[in-house]
């Protein structure tokens, strides 16, 4: 990398050039350019440790819990989706493989929390990088519906592989969360003792922002710059020396490891697993929640992870009072839609008024609304949250 | 306009390079070399099969024939492994990265000078990639000011003008750091002013890069004035290939152009 | 040897009702260039329609199969120019599709729900004309279901192919399945290009839902239109939308899944039949990434 040519201009030139430039790169290497993505991670950072050592609402605890581990398979969404343009309907495949590997390690072998997640995440990717190669051949709907295959696939092999599995009955799945000498499954601070949910919480909200932060740190580096490049301009990238297809698995391996960590900590939420949970609606639910949280943004998955988690959550909670609904308690004849339904429909409705009115997602409503407000010094043009 | 003559052999040498798509010959037996620091131009009309010599060279076809690069063998092998030997190339349609911000576009072309690429690299930054990704950006920084883009350094691409994204794909060219930089109708769409403003940016980074350059133009003027040397292109074969200023009488490439009475009529002025 | 002729002709059977549906997914899509999930919902609320005609309100079956076809497609014509239109003249090209796809997923299970709720969740028996009666040949002994399905698709398929070849109509789609814009210009309306292909679409999809609603098929029940997803591996294998590629791609793995689940040792565990159109899907991708019948152009951009 040579310096550049001085051609007879005065050398304080250059220099004050050069060093305008290391201040920009400066700038640019760091994380978060803006104050308020900044002060967004203080927050969130904060909040999630305060907030599962001082609550043990059951309902509040179940849905950040929700939010946490959804959002972290919405991040392998939008990374898959969302920057390198790809569609794939395989994602709950994805999620039942990291689900049981996580029983197998953690439930079966007692091993501590770092060993189940990374195996789970292993697993995930491996299975991505070979599933890419195939994936990649088509596009469009014929991409979604190869996909959709996976998941059938991996629901037969999932079925009748019942020593792992426990076929149609599902498995119960008691994981333990201690990493090193701290057991956060049974976390004693002073004189509070917590529960095995609350600790559940805390691991996945922090597990959840280290998602973040590692996406965000690979599509600023060279292999997410080559995913948008190939998505952008395949040949123009290939000229300038991108390998599409390395490119794509490596795409597939980083989702697919990510849903599979998804699939780890809804296994130790909910204590048991059943391949029944891991159908074609699962996949829809992780597109659903990165359109209305945002395509495409840092934190725009969890949010939409969030809301769409809220959703079921307050509908069983609250099913007495819709009309047309049944409770989960009532009988099954007469009139009204399973709650489970609903949800979904309301899915279905609630993208199609983002796709019409606010294709940006939540993100994208919420930086209009922060750009309405007239500031004297704007935060940079690149933000990151 | 630079002609440094080392004395070694041709940078890219093209022998007998011919390609057919279904049963119309797109490319039949060119042949050329081209000299380290020349200035070489390409031209002919519509349809001569000069940007599919482009798509040979760089990989995306696979003619017969061979393409070296000081000594390597070019066909047979991937776009992105011949971008890595040191061959740049612009597209004609713009090959840009739309979402992504200038800077952003030509660090992508860097990427081929900087190592670490891996997945687990970019998630955990750990010092030796920040160090080589802090100097990718210093680099192109130093392209972009070269390029006068400083005003647009972190604008998305696909917002920008079309004379500004021109440089732009010039910028993520350049910053592949090749040793030939192939531009293909780099100013097709451009007035004489912003022509001759890019015929500048092109010249100054061939200078203070060291650069070969390879350039298809369509427009046989603008090249007669850098240009070291010229090749002519007519249906896929050669048809000339010498100083601008014999290519510029050359009944054959005058015909090409314009059509076989006002060749015969230039064979009559010149005799 | 019986036994295999009886799995293939059930098979076949089978493989047309994926073909129907196929045909209902492909029709839409080239006339109109996006993907629709609907035609699933219409798959299975066409079941429970015509049992409501014929079994609860006792009409003749030929009539409750017409009254279906006419509310269905009354219904689909109406979301169509409601919902679907609107949404992609808002969108463009990826986010058009998803959005098409996403909506029509969320019909389906409005559908399912509906379904459930009018109807109960109890499997009903749709007193269907051919019942269980068999047709034996020899010792092979084929369902008269099986080959009134036969039949009655092959004539569907005539019936299809005479419209788009042999009528303006069906030339008007064909122009506007090649060349939307070109289409246009030579003054072809796409609205009515679009409602004839729904409406082919929509009876296309009833007769396999009704079919798939027999005493045979396991009665009517909610998962009916888990069964139309059984469909879409024929799409990949008959290429990109083609039409006699999806007819001919649900018809061999109709017959594939047939012999599968006919001779699959028990060891292979349940469900082997249905995930094999799925295996022979992928399968083919590697080998023939065009589909059996389709053209390259789909393969890679």
């Amino acid at each position: 990398m040579s310096a550049p040519v001085m051609d007879g201009t005065p050398p304080v030139s250059a220099q004050a050039r050069t060093a305008r430039h290391e201040a920009e790169v400066r700038k640019e290497m760091r994380l978060a350019s803006s104050w308020w993505s900044r002060a967004g991670i203080v927050v969130f950072i904060v909040l999630g440790v305060l907030i599962p050592l001082s609550t043990s609402n059951a309902l509040t605890i179940s849905l950040l819990t929700s939010g946490a581990v959804y959002g972290i398979g919405a991040i392998g969404m939008n990374v898959l989706n969302g920057y390198a343009g790809q569609v794939s309907m395989g994602h709950a495949f994805f999620v039942a493989a990291g689900a049981f590997t996580a029983v197998v390690v953690g439930s079966k072998w007692h091993w501590p929390l770092p060993a189940w997640i990374i195996a789970a995440a292993v697993v995930g990717a491996v299975l991505g990088a070979l599933v890419a190669p195939l994936a990649l051949r088509l596009q469009g709907i014929y991409q979604l519906i190869l996909t959709l295959g996976l998941v059938y696939i991996g629901i037969y092999i999932f079925t009748n592989w019942t020593s792992v599995t426990g076929g149609d009955n599902g498995v119960s799945a008691n994981l333990p969360l201690s990493l090193g000498f701290v057991n956060f499954g049974n976390l004693v601070i002073g004189n509070e003792q917590y529960s095995y949910s609350q600790g559940l919480l805390l691991v996945s909200w922090l597990l959840c922002g280290l998602c973040v932060l590692l996406v965000a740190n690979i599509m600023r580096s060279r292999s997410g710059r080559a995913m948008i490049a190939v998505r952008d301009a395949g040949l123009a990238a290939e000229v300038a020396g991108v390998s599409p297809a390395r490119t794509k698995i490596n795409v597939f391996a980083l989702s697919s490891a990510l849903a599979a960590v998804c699939g780890a900590l809804l296994a130790a939420q909910l204590q048991y697993v059943s391949i029944t949970q891991f159908d074609y609606t699962l996949s829809i639910q992780f597109i659903v929640m990165i359109i209305i949280g945002g395509v495409g943004t840092s934190w725009g998955p969890v949010i939409g992870a969030l809301a769409i988690s809220a959703i079921p959550l307050y509908i069983t909670t609250y099913a007495a009072s819709i009309p047309f609904v049944k409770s989960p308690t009532s009988s099954s004849g007469g009139f009204g839609i399973q709650p489970g339904q609903l949800s979904l429909v309301v899915y279905g409705l609630l993208l199609a008024i983002f796709l019409v009115a606010q294709p940006r997602g939540l993100v994208g409503l919420a930086k209009s609304i922060v750009r309405l407000v007239p500031r004297g010094r704007r935060a940079g043009a690149r933000a990151t949250g | 306009m630079t002609s440094t003559t080392t004395g070694a052999g041709p940078i890219l040498e093209v022998a007998d390079v011919s390609i057919r798509f279904g049963g119309v010959a797109a490319l039949t037996d060119v042949s050329f070399a081209v000299t380290p620091g020349e200035f070489f131009a390409i031209i002919g009309p519509n349809g001569a099969g000069k940007s599919t010599l482009f798509n040979c060279v760089t990989g995306l076809f696979k003619p017969t024939g061979s393409v070296r690069l000081n000594g390597t063998e070019l066909v047979g092998r991937k776009p992105w492994e011949i971008a890595k030997l040191g061959l740049g190339r612009t597209f004609q349609n713009l090959g840009l990265f739309d979402s992504l911000s200038v800077i952003d576009n030509l660090m992508v072309g860097r990427s081929v000078r900087i190592g670490g690429g891996g997945v687990l690299t970019g998630a955990l930054r750990l010092g030796p990639a920040r160090k080589a990704e802090r100097l990718a950006r210093l680099r192109c920084h130093e392209i972009i000011d070269l390029l006068d883009l400083g005003e647009y350094v972190y604008e998305e691409v696909g917002t920008l003008a079309y004379g500004i994204r021109k440089r732009v794909e010039l910028g993520k060219a350049l910053a592949m750091d090749p040793t030939v930089l192939l531009l293909d109708e780099p100013v097709g769409g451009m007035n004489r002013e912003e022509t001759e403003r890019f015929v500048h940016y092109v010249t100054t980074a061939q200078d203070e890069l060291g650069l070969t350059i390879v350039l298809i133009e369509h427009d046989v003027s603008m090249v007669m004035d850098i240009a070291d040397r010229v090749l002519a292109l007519d249906f896929g074969r050669v048809i000339g290939l010498g100083l601008p200023d014999e290519i510029r009488r050359s009944p054959a490439v005058i015909e090409a152009y314009l059509g076989v009475e006002a060749g015969a009529a230039e064979k009559e002025t010149t005799t | 040897m019986s036994d295999f002729i009886q799995l293939v002709v059930s098979g076949v059977a089978l493989g047309c009702l994926y073909a129907l549906v196929a045909l209902s997914f492909v029709i839409v899509l080239r006339a109109t260039g996006v993907f629709n999930i609907v035609q699933g919902g219409v798959v299975l609320f066409s079941a429970y329609l015509v049992y409501n005609f014929h079994v609860s309100w006792g009409l003749p079956f030929g009539v409750a199969l017409l009254l279906t076809v006419i509310v269905c497609t009354a219904a689909v014509v109406l979301l169509d120019r409601v919902l679907f239109r609107p949404i992609t003249r808002h969108g463009s090209g990826h986010g058009q599709f998803f959005a098409v796809l996403l909506v029509g997923v969320g019909l389906l299970t409005v559908c399912d729900g509906l379904v459930v709720a009018i109807w109960g969740s109890q499997p009903l028996s749709e007193n269907d004309p051919w019942g269980l009666s068999k047709l034996t040949l020899g010792s092979i002994a084929l369902t008269s279901r099986d080959l009134s399905v036969i039949g009655i698709t092959l004539v569907l398929l005539l019936a299809f192919w005479y419209l788009l070849q042999r009528t303006r109509i069906g030339v008007a789609m064909r122009a506007v399945a090649s060349d939307p814009e070109a289409a246009r210009v030579q003054g072809i309306n796409p609205a009515v290009v679009s409602a004839v292909a729904w409406i082919c679409a929509t009876i296309a999809a009833v007769l396999a839902g009704v079919m798939l609603g027999t005493a045979v098929g396991g009665g009517i029940n909610s998962s009916i239109d888990q069964v139309s997803f059984l469909a879409l591996p024929a799409l990949i294998l008959g290429g990109a939308g083609s039409i006699g590629g999806c007819v001919l791609g649900g018809i061999v793995l109709g017959v594939l899944q047939s012999l599968a689940a006919g001779y699959a040792p028990a060891s292979f565990g349940s469900g082997f039949g249905q995930v094999v159109p799925w295996v022979v899907m992928i399968i083919i991708l590697v080998i023939r990434p065009s589909g059996l019948l389709g053209s390259r152009q789909m393969r890679r951009a």
